[in-house]
């Protein structure tokens, strides 16, 4: 008898510290794109497929907050880290875009993901020495926190376009609550088992899509004051900029 | 009996002899406002290590023929830079062509020099002993009078618990010490903590640093805070800011090989720029109000691979600041300047 008792409690101790409970972890892995190929930097080659304006890309930094799971019935399940905090996500070049959700979401079915570029106010104008180090909102992580006035920038886009031949800079600094961008990529999420999530970042779709934005009309500077909107037309693009590739088992 | 009581006593001496000593943590104090510093996990910061790395950055034993040290060249008077020297001169007389760096914050940095060639503070320290025209030493040569020293040997030992020094363990003590040089009591920050304020004309200084040159605003600023930005005031990126329409020196690039790093170096940090004169990487400014006037309308918008974030400074007509503005933002300049690194007795040269 307490030899049945023990071997059914080391099954039930086996099945509470597996990873493949009825909890799961979820990696988000996002691929930036242009034109369908692979992003690549500091190359004054990238032709726009709808525009033909050509770009050459340095900096394509951004900052995500309430990455969530759409459940079936259309509520949010956010994902947050192993101590219950909000998970954030930092991308930048030469870095793997990634989000390591851990294993503390539910099994079963959902109807896609979600998340913002961007930080609600309170965490946008906050303290930014709050962040301990290597987090995403670390202003020595991501060096995207503007000082003591203007909170972080959401997106900041940087590199050079063509004009009449000639080697021209840009710079996008999309920032404010307005210009936060709030992203549905909607696709078949069935967790039964731990996944990685593929998903693609198109930098090309950043000048189409709700707006068609050209350098050399539309300006090629902005820090999201004063720009006649331009920072605000990108950021309703780059909403669409993401798209779902593929879930894959994750290895 | 007493054979026993011999052995014990001889077993008991070999062991406390090799036991390894205990340290000290070193509590690092943080200016407000400041992130947490990323500080090395295989190198924690103990009293005895920093010390000791005080110790060596000011003794020239690690040079060749025992005349200079690192603090020859990095004054703590000055904000550890060298002295309003334009370039340093080595033991055989023989002159840089970079001007020497100011030494703070240096927890928050992930290269050093002005072309970023050292990732650790531990590697940096190789290069001056080494340089034919600094210490023009080598660190064999300073491992042999570190360990003949029974001195070194004692505080090695206390430090790390090695009874031979090597490289490793002198970069370790000397990463300790540099890591500890903090600076986050300026009046500007003072001003922030609500403990002093910032004048009439700093406060306009202020406002022109963290506006943007953007010809549509209302109130355009000097765009200082895209490099010079945050709690450090600098992005700590490697960048070219227009100093010349050819590259002289291809910084970066020589580095990385990169045809786009050329002509790029590292942005530095504002803090206590008053202190650091002369200015830019091969210190061709004397004066902070020759680097204002620079950024105002001297910028080359040609430049090759110049940060795209000069576009609006380099717009034909530059900044448009006038006297006034200039004078503003050379005060707010001013109130970076934090007298600690001088006053505080920590960074002192222990052998005064």
């Amino acid at each position: 008898m307490v030899k049945n008792i023990a071997i059914a409690g080391i099954f039930l101790l086996a099945a509470a510290c597996s990873p493949e409970g009825n909890e799961v972890m979820l990696e988000v892995s996002v691929q930036p794109k242009w034109n369908g190929q692979d992003l690549t930097y500091q190359n004054l080659a990238l032709v726009h497929p709808q525009t033909g304006d050509t770009f050459r890309f340095d900096r394509s930094d951004m900052l995500l907050s309430d990455i969530a799971l759409i459940k079936e019935d259309g509520s949010l399940l956010p994902l947050v880290t192993q101590d219950g905090e909000p998970l954030y996500a930092f991308f930048t070049k030469g870095k793997p875009w990634t989000i390591d959700a851990p294993d503390n979401i539910p099994k079963g079915h959902y109807n896609g993901i979600s998340f913002k570029v961007g930080l609600d106010s309170a965490i946008n104008f906050g303290d930014p020495s709050f962040w301990k180090v290597g987090h995403p909102l670390n202003p020595t992580v991501n060096n995207l926190h503007w000082g003591w006035q203007g909170g972080y920038v959401f997106m900041a886009l940087e590199g050079f376009y063509k004009e009449l031949g000639e080697q021209k800079p840009f710079l996008y600094h999309i920032a404010t609550l307005e210009n936060r961008m709030p992203v549905v990529i909607e696709g078949d999420l069935h967790l039964d088992g731990s996944r990685k999530l593929i998903l693609n970042w198109n930098a090309d779709r950043l000048f189409y899509g709700v707006h068609e934005i050209r350098p050399e009309e539309d300006g090629s500077f902005s820090h999201s004051t004063f720009d006649g909107g331009l920072a605000n037309k990108i950021s309703q693009n780059a909403r669409l900029s993401f798209e779902w590739v593929a879930l894959e088992n994750k290895k | 009996m007493r054979l026993f009581v011999v052995v014990a006593l001889a077993f008991a001496a070999v062991s406390c002899a090799d036991e390894v000593p205990t340290t000290t943590p070193f509590a690092l104090v943080v200016p407000q406002g400041f992130s947490p510093p990323p500080l090395p996990e295989d190198n924690p910061l103990t009293v005895e290590g920093v010390l000791l790395g005080r110790r060596l950055f000011y003794d020239p034993i690690l040079s060749r023929d025992s005349t200079q040290s690192c603090g020859s060249c990095h004054n703590t008077g000055f904000s550890m830079t060298d002295n309003g020297q334009r370039f340093s001169v080595g033991i055989t007389n023989a002159v840089g062509d970079r001007n020497s760096m100011p030494l703070h914050n240096l927890a928050y940095h992930s290269a050093f020099f002005w072309d970023g060639r050292s990732p650790t503070l531990r590697e940096l320290t190789m290069v001056p002993i080494q340089d034919p025209r600094e210490m023009d030493n080598t660190i064999q040569a300073v491992l042999t009078s570190l360990n003949a020293s029974p001195t070194y040997r004692d505080l090695f030992w206390k430090a790390f618990g090695v009874k031979t020094i090597t490289a490793e363990e002198l970069g370790l003590a000397a990463e300790q010490f540099m890591l500890t040089i903090m600076s986050g009591n300026s009046k500007f920050d003072r001003h922030l903590r609500g403990t002093e304020s910032l004048n009439a004309q700093e406060l306009e200084g202020l406002r022109l640093f963290n506006g943007e040159a953007n010809p549509n605003a209302p109130m355009r600023g000097a765009d200082c805070f895209h490099c010079h930005g945050g709690a450090l005031f600098t992005n700590n990126k490697f960048t070219n800011n227009g100093l010349d329409s050819l590259t002289t020196d291809p910084g970066l690039g020589a580095v990385t090989g990169d045809q786009n790093d050329l002509g790029k170096f590292k942005t530095p940090s504002l803090r206590n720029i008053a202190y650091t004169a002369p200015y830019m990487h091969d210190g061709r400014f004397q004066t902070l109000m020759q680097v204002i006037n620079f950024y105002n309308n001297g910028t080359h918008a040609n430049s090759p691979n110049i940060d795209p974030s000069m576009g609006d400074i380099t717009r034909p007509g530059g900044l448009g600041l006038n006297l006034q503005d200039r004078m503003a933002l050379l005060a707010f300049l001013n109130a970076l300047s934090d007298p600690s690194i001088e006053n505080d007795t920590l960074f002192q040269n222990p052998f005064n």
